[in-house]
């Protein structure tokens, strides 16, 4: 976060007309720019010798140099002092607007996070179907994913699903699908297209043990 | 489940019980789907799945369960989409 980089003392005599204490120059400030929003430091303000018509300041810098205060015409150090406080109004609204983006993005992510969180859904390889008297050619993979408050696991290829109240239950249960589909299928005659699609891919996974 | 009446969806008994019924769909001798409900499950107007075994879009399934499609408007849409 940039620092206001200057404080401004000023005294002296405004173009106006004699003026000894550094309340007059402020006043000079705000009648010419309104009210400034960073910090004039009138305290402490002291006469000092000017020439008519002459306002002089004292200008500080602060971090990283030691604090000094050194003479300067307030003219000077005023549109310095301005200049430096336009880059330094500009660097917060960067800051800002930096920090509001990053802040956007932050929520967005964490919003796609909870989702991806909440999907749960996970590829399970089912490898056999113990303890039915089947067994699998090659392991199929099942797709789990919530729904509501249940589980359903499905095999696409064949297009056969199952429901269960843990992702446990929903692998077995399809399992259990699997084995009766199977079963279903080779015990009909007459199957409709799907019927006799999805037979024939049961057909390259499941067989009948022993 | 409506859609077991609605579509005069026949429970298959295999060789044992199991978590899932599994009904067929025919039409004439012919088996053209069939689906699986959950034993117990508190579930009446279908589970996720069911639409895609029927080879349905999730509109249509509720449909049918709701009364608006018929079991001829059902068989019929299959027949449009070459399932039958």
């Amino acid at each position: 976060m940039p620092g206001n980089p200057k404080s401004v003392r000023f005294y002296g005599d405004p173009p106006g007309g004699p003026a000894t204490r550094g309340e007059s120059a402020w006043n000079l400030v705000r009648t010419s720019i309104g009210e400034p929003e960073f910090s004039w430091d009138l305290s402490g303000v002291t006469p000092f010798p000017t020439q008519p018509g002459v306002l002089f300041c004292e200008s500080r810098s602060r971090a990283p140099r030691p604090q000094h205060w050194e003479k300067v015409k307030w003219s000077e150090a005023f549109s310095e002092a301005l200049f430096e406080h336009t880059k330094y109004i500009h660097e917060m609204v960067e800051l800002r607007w930096q920090t509001t983006l990053l802040d956007k993005t932050l929520i967005d992510l964490r919003k796609r996070v909870e989702r991806l969180e909440a999907v749960r859904t996970v590829l399970v390889p089912i490898q056999s179907l113990d303890p039915e008297p089947f067994e699998l050619t090659k392991p199929i993979l099942a797709l789990v994913e919530p729904s509501d408050d249940e589980f359903i696991a499905s095999f696409s290829d064949a297009n056969i699903a199952a429901t269960g109240e843990t992702q446990g239950d929903a692998i077995a249960n399809l399992k259990d699908m699997l084995v009766a589909t199977f079963e279903l299928l080779e015990s009909e005659k007459k199957l409709g297209a799907e019927m006799r699609r999805k037979q024939s891919v049961l057909a390259a996974f499941v067989r009948q043990a022993g | 489940m409506q859609i077991v009446a609605k579509l005069k969806a026949v429970q298959w008994t295999g060789r044992k019980q199991r978590a899932h019924d599994l009904y067929g769909v025919y039409e004439g001798d012919v088996l053209i789907t069939s689906f699986g409900v959950r034993r117990g499950s508190s579930k009446d107007a279908g589970h996720d799945h069911i639409p895609k075994d029927l080879l349905i879009s999730p509109k249509d399934a509720r449909d049918l369960a709701q009364c608006p499609m018929s079991r001829d408007e059902y068989i019929k849409k299959l027949k449009q989409k070459g399932k039958i």
